[in-house]
């Protein structure tokens, strides 16, 4: 049997949450200063946004680095592609081969002759035909758009808003994160196997830093947007070292209640002298029984009377696979995925000589 | 294991197949318009040719269709209507032994028909690893390898002089024709006539 291994990494997410944008242009002589037109007004209103600009019939990408490289060169790059069949399979077929996640703005006089071709592909979704002609078809699988409503309309139809931002992977345990962008990173939820992070962000930057164990691959940053397929975004992958455990001595007046839940029996409380059940951790004529312990949280200790608070998220048995999570739940890593086991009832023991108290107020 | 047939594929991943018994191999389909657009794309304009312009215009005489849809318009599927020098500057892209079938080559695909069609999960496998996503589609669709019924197509006879053989599918053009038999045809209907390419094995 393989040997399962646990990998861990300090991994930071960055990205900007504005869709790319790819520009296709039907090198038609005919519209060629209407085409040019509505390319360097998307080019300027867009900037930084445009991933690349191709002619239709052919899968030549251009770059531009800043919008003023559209207008200078467009000529140029107009005339290379003169006359070409106006098709759109080339392209697409990139955008298939690469994984390219980019809106698709396509200024063309007319449809591309094998658009049909593509008709049930989900890349269509998130492809937007300007068409500068008057001629307009109106099959209903592909989204077209004219000149009427101004350059404004056509903007707002290639923005393509993010709905879902997650973090999940295969194998997936996040011991620590946090945002550095303007927004809200959810406590993991456990789903199928795996943990996933939900964030709901504020602005369009999106900058999160977690501190986590994973199988093969390091989880990955997804970003699902209303017409796109996922994005999936890999992190900057650093060393994470898991800090040694600092086991704190039990304050000695606690060492009875210990006891009682080791044996699963009574104490006596030194608050009022009398017997409780290990399960009576507010003492009905004083307080809270386990003072200088923080609760509502998982607490590790031994038979040796010490203890240790979980800080993070959760903690990893690596030798045994075995999780915990601030929240009082055990999990096992059990054929390349996360098995739920139980949730803490006050205390259990978890690893051997190592127990959990989970106990709210 | 196919083994009445061997394999070859061109640029595009088409297939083209030899009987054991022939010493040439003949495309197992008449070039569509997937695979001629293939060529445009990365050859480029030619003069008029395989331009935007040039290229309405063949498809205004027989509409291009999608290459999935092979019961609605089965026509549209495959390139018609190019003239002999129009067709010279695709069969070069593919190498410089390709060419028109002869007369004689088309008829020795014709007579194997049937065997081609017992041959399909063989066919299907040998092709599976380097086929075009059209061409395993059709195998696996029992579209190929229209000899009996598909298009008009153009061939050479002995003499190097172009002809036309080949029976068009019928619910198109109803018709008499038998399949095998070289004909002239009409400089109206020469929109409908498409090819296959070829390549002697030396």
């Amino acid at each position: 049997m393989q040997k399962r291994v646990i990998q861990k990494a300090d991994i930071s997410f960055t990205a900007n949450l504005s869709n790319s944008i790819v520009l296709v242009i039907h090198p038609s002589k005919e519209f060629k200063d209407k085409i040019f037109y509505i390319g360097k007004e998307i080019v300027s209103r867009l900037p930084g946004r445009i991933e690349g600009i191709y002619f239709l019939g052919s899968n030549k990408k251009y770059t531009i680095s800043i919008p003023r490289d559209f207008e200078e060169n467009f000529p140029r790059w107009f005339n290379d592609n003169e006359n070409r069949v106006n098709l759109i399979s080339p392209i697409f077929e990139e955008f298939e081969k690469n994984s390219y996640y980019s809106t698709i703005a396509v200024i063309c006089s007319s449809i591309p002759y094998d658009l049909d071709d593509w008709n049930a592909n989900k890349i269509i979704k998130r492809t937007l035909f300007i068409n500068v002609s008057d001629n307009h078809s109106n099959k209903n699988y592909y989204t077209e758009i004219n000149l009427k409503g101004g350059i404004s309309e056509i903007i707002n139809a290639l923005n393509d808003p993010a709905i879902n931002i997650q973090i999940r992977g295969q194998g997936f345990i996040p011991i620590f994160y946090e945002i550095h962008s303007k927004g809200k990173i959810e406590t993991p939820v456990y789903k199928k196997g795996e943990f996933i992070i939900n964030i709901i962000l504020e602005e369009e930057f999106i900058d999160v830093h977690l501190k986590a164990f994973f199988l093969k691959n390091p989880p990955y940053l997804y970003i699902k947007r209303e017409k796109g397929v996922e994005e999936k975004i890999q992190g900057k992958i650093g060393k994470f070292i898991v800090p040694e455990i600092i086991w704190q001595e039990l304050p000695k007046e606690l060492i009875p209640v210990f006891e009682a839940f080791f044996s699963k029996s009574e104490y006596i409380c030194y608050q009022c002298g009398k017997k409780h059940l290990y399960t009576t951790l507010v003492c009905p004529e004083g307080s809270v029984v386990l003072k200088n312990i923080p609760l509502g949280k998982v607490i590790l200790f031994n038979k040796e009377y010490m203890f240790y608070p979980l800080s993070d998220f959760a903690f990893v048995f690596e030798k045994s696979g075995k999780i915990i999570t601030n929240d009082g739940k055990l999990y096992k890593l059990h054929n390349e995925k996360l098995d739920f086991i139980k949730n803490i009832e006050l205390c259990e023991e978890v690893e051997k000589n190592v127990f959990a108290l989970y106990h709210k107020i | 294991m196919c083994l009445l047939f061997t394999i070859k594929f061109d640029k595009f991943g088409f297939p083209l197949i030899k009987h054991n018994n022939w010493n040439f191999y003949i495309s197992l389909l008449p070039v569509s318009k997937f695979q001629f657009e293939k060529f445009m794309i990365k050859n480029g304009p030619l003069g008029y040719f395989y331009t935007d312009e040039w290229y309405k215009k063949i498809l205004s005489l027989n509409k291009r269709n999608n290459w999935k849809k092979i019961n609605e318009n089965p026509w549209g599927i495959f390139i018609t209507g190019l003239e002999y020098k129009e067709i010279v500057p695709f069969l070069k892209y593919l190498g410089k032994d390709f060419r028109l079938p002869t007369v004689e080559e088309w008829i020795c695909l014709y007579k194997v028909t049937k065997e081609l069609k017992e041959e399909k999960e063989s066919l299907f496998k040998q092709c599976k690893k380097n086929c075009s996503f059209p061409a395993l589609y059709w195998i696996k669709n029992d579209f190929y390898p229209l000899t009996e019924e598909g298009l008009v197509e153009i061939v050479k006879d002995e003499k190097g002089q172009i002809k036309h053989i080949g029976k068009p599918f019928n619910k198109w053009l109803p018709n008499l024709w038998q399949a095998n038999t070289v004909r002239d045809i009409f400089e109206e209907t020469k929109y409908l006539a498409g090819f296959r390419v070829a390549i002697t094995d030396k």
